[in-house]
């Protein structure tokens, strides 16, 4: 379903030029749940901020289900951004004055969901996000970390996306915190079969995956499959 | 997008600064109140000039002395210093058409001492029957002159209405006896209050017979002017084109040395300074509305600014560049608009409390409200779509990592 060929991403300041990727050539199942680990530095979020679309290549391809989209208008990236892609940040993003449910909403008004049906789904979503729907209408300064990056996971599965992109998710929370991110990203990986793309620096973290992908320097230097798979969440847990 | 969706998220974040959003309205509530005022004074002041130059009595043209300069106006012609105008004068306009009055008028200013010994300086004028018709006046109390008696030089007095209150107080004037540089005058009347017609308020005057006036009084044969009433307004141009030419000729000149005046001439005059004057009103008036619109830019701004990150993530979770820049121009642009409807009813609150307390005429035209309105959203659009365009090209990467 991802496809990266020969990506490479060149910034240019002055005369000086930085190479954060080179030649990456990447592919990524639908359904699959990777890693992609490496240094700070190392350019992987140059690389999840390419396959997110927030950024285009210097060169190379990128195929989203077959289509090139390396050459794609700002305002076709933003519709494949808020239709295919959903989001998890570090630092979380969720907007402060608006309430858990308004903040789990925000991607739907840009895919004109029809109004009477956003409430219905946004509360959908913050339970496949294990919220405690006691919380909904509280702003984001009452919560959490760990209840936060819920509420943003919520607001990543809106509009039902194909892709999660989790950016150093668990990296603003302790461990027990941290599991249950990651315990919703597996059970959203098997029960949706969402594509789960997470970035990370911790190998424990990155355990969580089936696949590792180690950057360094802007290049792929070793793509492997987790032998001890960390599994937080059992495909008979609701039955 | 959807505009309910637009809207709604437009009025959030406005809503989530209410007291810098407050403060950035109040300078466009200003701005626009100040413009309504000073507008609706000078169209005030049009209007009234308007009527007391119509109170004086329609399709009226004014002869008077010597050349008005083009372009130096009426204000500054330097009349009554020729002496040009005679009764010759009159009695050749008398064989025009279309003639229904003809009011020569002869001015000095005398002291005027009554009976009850109160005494004014104050302006006579000498003239005939017709003055009463040409000027629109009518009597308030007693009679008007005869025919009979202007010609055979009879010493009587009209007084307009202030004067007589001021030369008699409550005392009733007929018949009494006022001293005009020695001679005795008997008051016959008292005119009707017309009030200030912008230049000449006849309520200050006294009015006796031009024959008088001349013999006696000035010692001149010659008049400071001759108003002519005309039958209808589309024959003022015949008329006066006909004076002009016959004057000329009896004067035995080869350029006219004297000058007709329409009202239309006086009105336009008139307006053209009051037009100025409300320019330049509304110019002052249209800086604050320059410098609120500022204010809406800088609030934008810095609220751009501030909300880098959030903008950020609105893209990445969707929105487009349009969206953003559609959404930052609706917050300006209701700034504008609530400060503009404000605005206007202060401005209407501002001219109401000018006429009620300061006295001054104000009118309230719907064209100054829908300028307002309109000129208000448009420094709504033109002030905030810079702060829009900025934060539509934000890219979302930097935006993010924006602390």
């Amino acid at each position: 379903m991802i496809e990266l060929q020969n990506i490479s991403k060149i910034y240019k300041n002055g005369e000086v030029e930085t190479v954060a990727l080179k030649n990456i050539n990447l592919k990524i199942n639908k359904g699959e749940f990777i890693s992609i680990m490496g240094p700070s530095g190392s350019g992987k979020s140059t690389l999840m901020h390419i396959i997110g679309l927030l950024d285009r290549p210097t060169s190379g391809k990128y195929l989203l289900n077959g289509q090139d989209v390396s050459k794609l208008k700002d305002e076709e990236l933003a519709k494949l951004r808020n239709k295919k892609i959903g989001f998890v940040f570090q630092a979380f993003f969720l907007l402060p004055r608006k309430n858990v449910l308004e903040n789990v909403i925000l991607p739907s008004i840009y895919s004109d969901l029809n109004s009477s049906l956003r409430k219905e789904k946004a509360i959908e979503c913050l339970k496949d996000s294990a919220f405690p729907l006691d919380f909904i209408y509280h702003y984001p300064n009452q919560l959490s970390g760990g209840m936060m990056q819920r509420v943003a996971i919520a607001r990543a599965l809106m509009n039902d996306p194909e892709i999660i992109l989790a950016d150093e998710p668990t990296g603003n929370l302790d461990t027990k915190t941290g599991e249950i991110v990651l315990h919703t990203f597996q059970k959203l990986n098997i029960e949706k079969g969402i594509t789960v793309v997470l970035i990370t620096h911790e190998e424990y973290v990155a355990e969580h995956a089936e696949k590792i992908i180690r950057i360094r320097d802007g290049e792929i230097i070793d793509e492997e499959k987790v032998k001890n798979r960390k599994i937080l969440y059992h495909n008979n847990e609701n039955k | 997008m959807r505009i309910n969706d637009l809207v709604q998220e437009s009025i959030d974040s406005l809503k989530s600064n209410k007291l810098r959003t407050g403060l950035t309205i109040l300078g466009i509530i200003i701005g626009i109140a100040a413009v309504i005022s000073m507008i609706s004074l000078g169209e005030g002041s049009k209007v009234s000039i308007q009527k007391s130059i119509e109170s004086l009595g329609s399709n009226n043209l004014i002869v008077f002395p010597g050349i008005v300069q083009p372009g130096r106006g009426f204000v500054s012609s330097g009349r009554g210093e020729a002496q040009v105008l005679k009764k010759d004068d009159v009695e050749e306009i008398k064989k025009i058409d279309n003639i229904v009055a003809i009011s020569p008028e002869v001015q000095r200013r005398f002291q005027v001492i009554a009976e009850t010994g109160n005494n004014r300086n104050t302006t006579i004028l000498g003239v005939n029957i017709d003055f009463f018709t040409v000027r629109n006046m009518e009597i308030e109390n007693g009679n008007l002159f005869t025919d009979e008696q202007i010609r055979s030089y009879s010493k009587l007095a009209i007084l307009g209405n202030q004067i007589a209150k001021d030369l008699f107080g409550d005392i009733d004037p007929i018949g009494k006896k006022i001293k005009i540089r020695n001679l005795t005058f008997i008051v016959i009347g008292v005119l009707k209050a017309k009030g200030s017609t912008g230049f000449v308020s006849y309520d200050d005057f006294v009015i006796i017979p031009y024959t008088v006036m001349q013999k006696q009084l000035a010692g001149t044969e010659y008049f400071n002017s001759i108003a002519v009433k005309v039958d209808s307004k589309d024959n003022i141009e015949k008329v006066r084109e006909e004076i002009i030419n016959r004057l000329t000729v009896l004067h035995k000149v080869d350029e006219p040395d004297f000058t007709v005046f329409s009202q239309e001439d006086i009105l336009s005059t008139l307006t053209s300074v009051i037009n100025t004057f409300t320019i330049f009103l509304s110019f002052i008036a249209g800086v604050s509305l320059l410098v609120g619109g500022i204010g809406i830019m800088n609030m934008m701004l810095t609220s751009v600014t501030e909300r880098t990150r959030e903008i950020g993530l609105r893209k990445a979770v969707g929105a487009k560049n349009q969206d953003i820049l559609n959404q930052i121009l609706l917050e300006s642009i209701f700034i504008t608009l609530f400060g503009g409807i404000l605005g206007i009813l202060l401005g209407l609150l501002i001219s109401y409390g000018f006429s009620k307390f300061a006295n001054i005429t104000t009118y309230i035209s719907i064209k100054a409200i829908l300028i307002s309105v309109i000129v208000s959203t448009a420094i709504g659009l033109i002030f905030g779509y810079y702060p829009a365009k900025r934060a539509s090209n934000l890219d979302p990467i930097i935006a993010l990592r924006y602390e």
